[in-house]
């Protein structure tokens, strides 16, 4: 899952995107609201953290284009400011949630997985594939109750993957899901990756699952009936 | 306080209740002066008649022909008028309709009056006619008197003067006088009818724009801070109490905005800080962290205390002085002095940067202020002025004597164009966010400056080209304590 921040106080945003990779998340950051704005318009990120006070565009005018342009990107808007108004009016442009500062980051990794959650179709943070079981929130995958232990790239490319069940992704998308800018492009690195994942899945599961479509990219087929 | 509507009609249907009472008074009085004296001509012609039917003959006996009188109401039976002759000795010489009363009469001209008679009240003009024998007219009278045999039991008299009073009774006349009276009364209840109730649908229909004026005004409140009353449908001078109030309302809805943005501006500069004091020690609980970790976590907090510290600083003391109406001490201050000492607190900023700051002062600049506050508000512009001043450049802090007496701060930095130049003294506000924000400065320090000019009875004047540099200048000159 790659997230992208747009906060223009450089302290916050520092740890704020620190904290999100900690919990496997791929995160870009945007200093202010045009940047933020044209990195959301590249449709490379699964979220946006916006604030809505921002130095060139405010943050409900970044919201107020996007939408404008097509997108439907899930937005969680970050608001320093007291108004009730200000949320609701946040929530009317289109934002999906709102957090007011100062908030607990606790909550809005709890927000950005219920939004997530939401926008993909499921109920609950999990995810599921005939026998195999992925828990979004607590970043562990199962097959039949027994755990498949994956790196964090490897957990993340097989997320990317089962959330679009049946789709073949090619491995720059898969790149832009995992990984964030910092990633020294090289989508060899993704063939090795899936390697391994195949091998471990495997090893539990009897099959490797994830599909080659060649010249392409992967895919996971449906589960079969 | 009585309504607009009772304070315009109480007193203009007075005065034109007034004015129609007055004038029903006057044509009354006029109507019946005017009949009296018609009546009285009409009852002197009458005397006159009856003075011609006195004849005196040769003999000196008096005659009375009723039929020489040659009116025809004393003619006839008609029972509404009368008359009766007197002579000199105050005997009855003739009567129509019983005698009167003779009259206590010198003789003069005509007398009118009224009185009762048999019951009646009767106006009679008493007047003294003289009348001469026969003989005596001269030959050339055309009209001489008719030839008469004096009768034998009337006394004799050789020329005569008698006192003619004719009367007729006032009945039909003051019949004539009442009916005008009713008339006039229901004329005049009729038109102050009507006056009031034009005056009532006029004044209104004029005042149904203050009505809907008040119902807009109703309207007016922190809910609705862009509606206004309508200027137009209404009087043109309550027009110009609308515009007032326009204008009075767009003032205040302008403070309020300010305010608003001000209290939401400080939440914003609050609440970031605070936002990332808390992330940094919730991630950093997350999971186990190394001591170098932790400590990187630990500076990045104290930083953001340091600068909580400093906003919640500066921002009390806006508050303070912003309450504060007045200088609480006012003493003799050295401006040179301060210039001499901000100087040298800012010189290692601007030497690190690379900008010449220099001091032009003035033995001794002595205004009358307080010290601290105005070592506060230069030290806040020369921190700006080498802010914003690149490398190479130059920043002068002038004081100056004399009537001029006051202190310029100018540099040779980028300057301010016009737009940002009105709102470069807002609280909160920063020509160019973004870099700003990171440099750590809050946009209060010109605030706080010009707070502090305002305090002393002055205000900082800018002068500023973008790109070439800014001259800020505080003019002691012009101080005004209230």
């Amino acid at each position: 899952m790659r997230l992208l921040v747009v906060e223009d106080d450089t302290d916050l945003a520092t740890v704020l995107v620190q904290g999100l990779r900690e919990e496997e998340f791929a995160v870009d950051h945007a200093i202010d609201g045009l940047d933020g704005l044209h990195r959301a318009r590249s449709g490379e990120h699964d979220l946006v953290v916006l604030d809505m006070m921002l130095p060139e565009l405010d943050g409900s005018e970044v919201l107020t284009r996007l939408r404008a342009a097509g997108s439907s990107i899930p937005v969680i808007i970050l608001t320093a400011r007291d108004g009730v108004m200000d949320k609701v009016a946040g929530l009317r442009e289109g934002a999906d949630d709102y957090m007011a500062k100062p908030f607990s980051f606790e909550e809005l990794l709890a927000r950005i997985r219920a939004v997530l959650r939401r926008f993909h179709g499921q109920s609950r943070n999990d995810i599921t594939w005939d026998k195999l079981r992925m828990d979004l929130d607590g970043r562990r995958v199962f097959w039949d109750g027994t755990e498949i232990v994956l790196s964090r790239r490897e957990f993340q490319i097989m997320e990317a993957l089962l959330l679009q069940q049946d789709r073949v992704l090619s491995r720059t998308l898969i790149i832009e899901h995992a990984y964030d800018e910092s990633f020294d492009f090289d989508s060899n690195v993704i063939d090795s990756h899936i390697a391994k994942l195949r091998r471990k899945l495997k090893l539990v599961a009897g099959s490797p699952i994830i599909e080659t479509v060649r010249r392409v990219g992967y895919r996971i087929p449906n589960p079969p009936a | 306080m009585k309504s607009l509507r009772a304070r315009i009609l109480i007193p203009l249907l007075s005065l034109t209740g007034l004015v129609v009472c007055l004038s029903a008074w006057g044509l009354d009085q006029a109507m019946s002066t005017e009949l009296i004296r018609s009546l009285d001509a009409k009852l002197t012609v009458m005397a006159q008649g009856v003075g011609s039917a006195i004849e005196i003959d040769i003999y000196g006996n008096v005659e009375f022909d009723p039929e020489d009188i040659g009116i025809s109401e004393l003619e006839g039976n008609r029972d509404d008028f009368f008359f009766s002759v007197h002579d000199s000795k105050g005997l009855v010489a003739a009567t129509k309709n019983a005698p009167m009363e003779p009259l206590e009469n010198e003789r003069g001209p005509a007398q009118f009056r009224r009185m009762m008679h048999q019951e009646n009240s009767v106006r009679t003009c008493s007047v003294w006619v003289d009348r001469i024998p026969e003989d005596q007219w001269d030959d050339d009278e055309n009209d001489g008197p008719e030839e008469v045999t004096p009768p034998s039991d009337q006394p004799t008299v050789q020329s005569g003067e008698f006192l003619i009073t004719v009367g007729t009774m006032t009945s039909p006349l003051d019949a004539t006088i009442a009916s005008f009276r009713r008339k006039m009364l229901i004329g005049a209840t009729v038109l102050l009818a009507l006056l009031l109730s034009i005056s009532l649908f006029v004044v209104s229909r004029a005042l149904r724009g203050v009505q809907r004026l008040s119902r807009e005004a109703d309207a007016i409140g922190p809910q609705s801070p862009n509606s206004r009353l309508r200027e137009d449908g209404v009087a043109r001078e309550v027009q110009h109490l609308v515009k007032g109030l326009n204008r009075a309302v767009d003032r205040l809805a302008a403070a309020h905005e300010r305010e608003k943005r001000f209290s939401s501006d400080v939440a914003h500069e609050l609440r970031t800080p605070l936002s990332a004091i808390r992330t940094h020690c919730e991630v950093a609980l997350r999971r186990p962290r190394s001591n170098e970790e932790l400590r990187e976590s630990l500076e990045s907090i104290l930083k953001s205390c340091v600068r909580l510290g400093a906003l919640v600083e500066k921002m009390l003391m806006l508050a303070r002085y912003q309450r504060q109406s007045q200088l609480l001490t006012r003493r003799t201050t050295d401006l040179s002095l301060i210039a001499k000492d901000v100087s040298s607190l800012h010189q290692a900023e601007a030497m690190t940067k690379g900008v010449k700051l220099t001091l032009e002062a003035d033995n001794e600049v002595i205004v009358q202020g307080d010290e601290e506050l105005i070592r506060e508000a230069i030290s806040n512009l020369v921190h700006n002025a080498v802010r914003y001043t690149p490398s190479q450049g130059e920043v002068v802090v002038k004081t100056r004597n004399g009537s001029k007496s006051g202190i310029e701060v100018r540099d040779t930095g980028i300057g301010i164009d016009q737009d940002h130049q009105k709102k470069i003294f807002d609280r909160f506000y920063r020509v160019d966010e973004s870099r700003e924000h990171a440099s750590g400065s809050f946009g209060l320090g010109l605030a706080l400056a010009q707070e502090i000019a305002e305090l002393h009875g002055t205000r900082i004047h800018v002068e500023s080209t973008a790109g070439e540099g800014s001259r800020f200048e505080i003019d002691f000159a012009t101080q005004q304590f209230d």
